[in-house]
This record gives C-alpha cells, structure tokens and sequence, in this order.
C-alpha cells in the first residue's frame, strides 16, 4: 500500500469514527421508531454500523451523512424482521413502516427541538414522576422491583408511567410551540 | 387528530414502550399509523422521547458480571446489550441532561466532596496548553480527561477538546463550568469554539446568552460590562438570558460580531474581529525520549518458547508461559524484531488456549493521579468459524485468583476478538466495540489509562493499522471508550492471553508515561 493510500485510509477511519460517535445516538433513536424494542435496537445497530464502516468508501462526503446512515439502517430494520420471528405484538407491515420512516425523516428538524425540550421538561416534573423515570429508564430496573420500590400494584405503575409520560410529552410539546412563538 | 384520538394513543404508546401491548391494541396501532399522517407523527415523537429517556446517562447493571465466566459474558443478551451501546468510541455514558443543580468546585478532574456515590463520567479532554497554564490550582498535563466540574484558570491559555469532537479555546483567565459533554457554562473570559458538521453540538451558556453553534467557529469575550461575539464560520443561534433588555432569539451568521452591553442594554453590530477568532494553541509536541519508556517486552533472545524468557525492561522476573506460545522471528516490525505465536490452526494441534504471564517491576497504581500509556502489536489468523478467536493483554494484581480477580473487580483487559470486536473490561465494567479487521494484518493496539486518587479511572483504545501507528500524534478519536470507574487497583502483573481455534501474534509491548513514548519503534531507538 502506498503512503497515499495509507494516508487517506487514515483519514476515512478517523472521519468515520467522528461521525459514526457524533450519529450515534440520532441513528439509535430513528432504528428504535421502526422496531419498538430497545433489545433488537441494539442488535440492528451494530449491524448498521458494521455495514457503513465496510461502505464508507461509497459515502459521498458533500451530502449529509444521516441520510445516508438511516437508509443502511432503515435496511437493516427490514433485513432484521425478514430473519427474525415476529416474537412481539408490535410488528407494523412493510408498508407502515415505510410511511413512518419516512414520516421520521419529515419530523427530524422538530426532534431535534424536542430532544433538547425533553431535558428541561424532565427538570420541571415532581419529585415522585422523576423518580420513576430515573428507576425505569435511568437505574433500568426491573417493572417487578420498581413497583416494590414505589409501593404500588404493576398495573399501577404502567398508569403512572403512561401519564409521566404524557406529562413529559405534553411539556415539550407546549415548550417547542413557545420557542417556535418566541 | 382529536383530543380523544390523542389520549388513545398516549395509552397505546405507552403500552408499546412497556411491551404491554394486546394484539388488537396492536392491529389498531397498525390501522391508525397506516392511515392517519398526524397519528404517525405522534408515534414517530413519542418513540423518540422514550429512546432518548434511555439514552440517560446509565450504567447498566448487565456490566456487573461479577459472577459471570468468560463463555458466559461472550453470550449472554446482557453483554450484547453492552456490546451494542459501545458501538465504535462511544461513551457508555453520554451524559445529555443539562441539570446543572449538581455541580460542585473540584480540582482537575476531580469528583467534588459531597458528590453523590455514583461516578461521574469524563466528558472531555485538554488537548493544549501553555506551560504556565494553572487550572484550579494545579499545573496541568496535556491529555487529562475532565470531569463535569467548574474551572479557574489563574493563568496561561488552554483548548479544550468535548468528547463530540468540539473544541474550545481559553485565555483571559477563564472561569468555566463543564456539565455534560454537551453544555459547559463560561463565566468570564475568552473562548474560540470551533466544531464543524461532523461535531456534536454544544451549548455554551454564559451569564447573559445561551449559544448554540451551527457547524462553527465563532470566539466570544465575556465580562462583566457584557459580551461580543464574532462568527468566522457557520452559525450560532444566541438565545438572551434577559429577553426584556435584548431580542430573544438571534442568529448571528459568519462574517460579523455582535456587542451585547449590561450596561446600557444596548445590542451593537460590529465587525468581525478576524483575529481574535483566529486564536488557538498548537498542540504541545511532547518530547519525552524513548528512554523514558518504563517497560519493554521484546521477546528476544534464544530458543523456541516463551516460557523463562527475560528480555526487555521494567520487569521483576521472567514469562511465565504455560507453553502455548511460542517464538517466532521476524517479529511483526520487520527484520531483527521478535513475536510470539500461540497456533492452534495445524494438525494435531488441539491447543486453543494460550496465557503468559510476567510481574512488573514497579505496580501500576490507580489510585494516583496520572495517566499511562500501553501499546502491544498483534496480528490474528484467519478466524474458524464462529470462534472467539480472542487476543487479550491484562493488567491484574498478582496472586489473586479467577475468581478473586472477578469479585475484587482487579484487573484491565483490552482484547481484539471475532473478526470486528474490541473490548475494554475495567473493573466491573465491560465495553464492547464493534471494529472490522483484517485477517493476518498487524494492529498497534495502544491503551491510555487515566486513573486518580479521588477521580474514576477510564481506558480508551485505539486501534490503528501497521505502519501509521509509529508517527502518528495522540489521536482526538479513539476506538473504544470504556466506562468511568471509581477503583484503587494496585496492578503489578501483565498477561498474554488468547483464545482461538487459529493462530495469533502478539509483537513488541511497551508501557510508558506518554504517547510518543509508547509508539516508537524498537528499531528506532
């Protein structure tokens, strides 16, 4: 291999290294809204990034890199659930899917504003709904020790969890509407 | 959608999430996200939210594998669940939330007292600094990670590198308060930002304004009479602390400067102060010679096995090998240099473990502060099948058992494994990244290791392929990250250890106090 080679080899590394760390969580977050599972999320993650890091080469480095991560992903996704059992309840149809890809793609720029909502939404709720979203998504105990922990029935805790989040969701929303006002 | 509609599917949602979901919730689900193009944007925003609450900052429990053997660690969903978070330099913890209730005066990198038990994850690195650069009191080394913490800096100049891949400059005795990789807090000073598209965002708060860059590189003085900001590259998006007395929102475009005064109120446009933007600090060479490399193993010498053999420095005795390995020449940096092979891929050759072992001369402490720098050369055969085909160095205490080691959470490993894995265990904690390799090509692993007396330890990786390694400068990005770890280990002993139904080859391994000292080549010297 020619030092030139060698050189811009390099460059491509480091360059897929910045952008693979700086997308990480945006690619995680766009293959969690196809599947609905934290777990197959992960797996179909790793995948993503196994199959950019061996087409990196094919990425065209004048046009945005996420659209171009979330087709590999938005493939993996269908890869992923022709080889996989549906085991949940939760298996939209292709063409549903599809629709809601897309659907995320048009929504992005509004995510990205709600993501950075939902950190000053989390601070503004009471104590008792912060704890439970720090138990089920911080310390990712499991629902039986969580309802132990609050002292209430597991049917109970999925309510309180649904209106937390309703809480939360309604928080960003009110607070992106403000900031687009503003 | 109507209210109704939206208060179905915030129970359906919810029930997704929770895995609850029924199997006519889920044919409604299906029929609502097919045909209503509000209720999939509801869905796609809700899933959203919930993927970004797990993306709290987190230390998984799956990591605690205090009990867990090595098979069982290679297999269980817990170890991929670690495995898939720690995809390619990622930050097991990313700390996102911008509470900055927390935050306590420490010194570098130190977890303040009164601190809550849980570790705090480092968010960035200093990356240059002026020889008189004090920070909290202490004279600073280049390549210290940084805690979430507030900084003085009584006097020189320093750049600081977020674990996004932004960077930021300081003089003017600065006063600043990190928070999370991606908020930091200026209280007085001048910073130059400079970040591009492929950087995180970062969102600097100052006592008058929020900014927020938009691939950027921008320099802003900040004092008591106000603050000007000057845009070079990119955009910043200024979001007013008091909105009564300056406009809310403000984009301010490459080009210009604006002047916010507090003493008037007055906004002023001014313009672009080239040179104040243009402010930076080259990266200081380290210089420290070669002789400074503490310990060497080079494997030379005579005969065909490891085992005895005491060649190189730093050491207190010879391998010990259980004679899975053996010597071959040349080694993997050409002529005149020497590795050692453990081959389970002849005939006849059922050998799939191999370990060596050799005590250091002084212990690695990690209960003081600093920062030490490992690097080993390795080159793996073709992998069999779905073998773990694994090349591992550890750092433990020796004496201990298997199972002590485990329990005690005492000991570093570093491996390359299956054909596009690398892993760091510190302590307890695993992390896994996913890193394509070339069957029979040489690898420079090179392994930093950050540990202190109050602050947690952290090893980062990077993997680089032959020939760069040798001149390459200490890298922005590494390969893998692992987990912040509050751990005392006292490690006086190194292991080469694989596990494969192939064959592997591990070259020169040295331990210094630098990069450069680390990444010269033997035949250099």
């Amino acid at each position: 291999m020619t030092k030139q080679h060698e050189s811009n080899a390099d460059a491509d590394q480091q360059l897929f290294v910045r952008l693979i760390t700086a997308n990480y969580e945006h690619l995680r977050r766009y293959i969690y809204t196809l599947l609905a599972h934290e777990e197959d999320t992960k797996d179909v993650l790793q995948e993503v990034c196994v199959s950019i890091s061996r087409k990196f080469s094919e990425y065209d480095r004048k046009r945005p890199f996420m659209p171009w991560a979330c087709r590999f992903a938005y493939l993996k996704v269908l890869k992923f659930r022709e080889q996989q059992r549906p085991r949940r309840t939760v298996w939209l149809p292709p063409e549903v899917l599809e629709v809601v890809a897309r659907a995320r793609e048009e929504d992005e720029p509004v995510l990205a504003e709600r993501l950075a909502a939902l950190h000053k939404c989390l601070g503004k709720l009471p104590a008792g709904d912060h704890g439970l979203i720090m138990a089920r998504y911080l310390e990712q105990l499991p629902t039986e020790q969580i309802a132990t922990q609050f002292s209430m029935s597991r049917r109970t805790l999925f309510r309180n969890l649904e209106r937390v989040r309703r809480l939360l969701f309604n928080c960003i929303s009110r607070s992106v509407l403000l900031e687009d006002h503003a | 959608m109507n209210p109704f509609g939206r208060k179905s599917l915030h129970a359906l949602l919810s029930a997704v999430v929770d895995d609850t979901l029924t199997e006519s919730q889920a044919a409604e689900l299906s029929r609502l996200l097919g045909t209503d193009a509000a209720a999939r944007r509801f869905y796609v925003r809700y899933l959203d939210m919930n993927a970004a609450l797990a993306d709290m900052p987190q230390r998984p429990a799956a990591v605690r594998l205090q009990t867990l053997s090595w098979s069982t660690i290679a297999t269980s969903a817990a170890a991929v669940s670690v495995l898939a978070a720690a995809i390619l330099l990622v930050c097991l913890a990313p700390a996102t939330s911008d509470d900055r209730s927390g935050v306590e005066p420490g010194s570098v990198g130190q977890v303040a007292a009164g601190e809550s038990p849980a570790v705090s994850s480092y968010v960035a690195t200093i990356v240059s600094a002026s020889d008189d650069c004090v920070l909290n009191g202490i004279a600073i080394s280049v390549g210290e990670r940084l805690l979430p913490a507030p900084y003085e800096v009584a006097d020189g100049r320093l750049t600081v590198q977020f674990d996004g891949g932004a960077t930021v400059f300081f003089e003017g005795k600065p006063s600043f308060t990190l928070h999370s990789r991606r908020v930091m807090e200026v209280h007085r000073g001048t910073f130059v930002f400079d970040a591009d598209k492929f950087c995180e965002s970062i969102e600097i708060v100052t006592p008058y304004s929020t900014y927020k860059n938009i691939g950027t590189r921008y320099a802003a003085v900040v004092s008591e009479q106000g603050e000007e900001v000057h845009v070079a590259k990119g955009a910043v998006r200024r979001t007013a602390e008091d909105p009564a007395r300056h406009p809310h929102k403000k984009l301010i475009k490459a080009g210009g400067g604006v002047r916010y005064s507090t003493v008037n109120g007055e906004t002023e446009f001014i313009p672009l102060d080239a040179g104040l933007v243009s402010r930076s600090l080259a990266k200081r060479a380290d210089s420290a010679p070669v002789s400074q490399r503490t310990v060497v193993a080079d494997f030379a010498g005579d005969g065909d096995q490891l085992e005895g053999h005491a060649s190189g420095k730093g050491w207190s005795e010879a391998w010990r090998s259980d004679l899975g390995f053996r010597r071959i020449v040349p080694g993997l940096a050409g002529s005149g240099s020497v590795a050692v092979r453990h081959d389970a891929s002849g005939e006849g050759q059922s050998r799939r473990v191999s370990a060596a072992h050799r005590r250091l001369e002084d212990p690695i402490d990690l209960a003081q502060d600093g920062v030490l720098y490992l690097r080993f050369v390795v080159r793996r055969g073709p992998r069999v099948g779905r073998d773990v085909h694994r090349a591992m160095l550890v750092l433990r205490k020796y004496g201990l058992t298997p199972k002590q080691e485990i329990q005690r959470g005492s000991l570093i490993q570093i491996a390359l494994q299956k054909d596009d894995s690398a892993m760091i265990r510190l302590g307890d904690a695993i992390t896994r990244a996913s890193l394509p390799q070339n069957a029979e090509e040489t690898y420079a692993v090179i392994v930093k290791i950050v540990s202190g007396r109050v602050k947690p330890e952290q090893v980062l990786v990077r993997v680089m392929g032959s020939n760069r390694w040798a001149h390459a400068e200490e890298p922005e990005e590494w390969s893998v990250v692992s987990e912040s770890v509050a751990t005392d280990m006292l490690l006086d002993q190194v292991s080469l250890e694989c596990a494969s139904s192939s064959w592997i080859d591990f070259g020169e391994l040295c331990i210094g106090p630098t990069w450069e000292s680390v990444t010269r080549l033997t035949s250099q010297q």
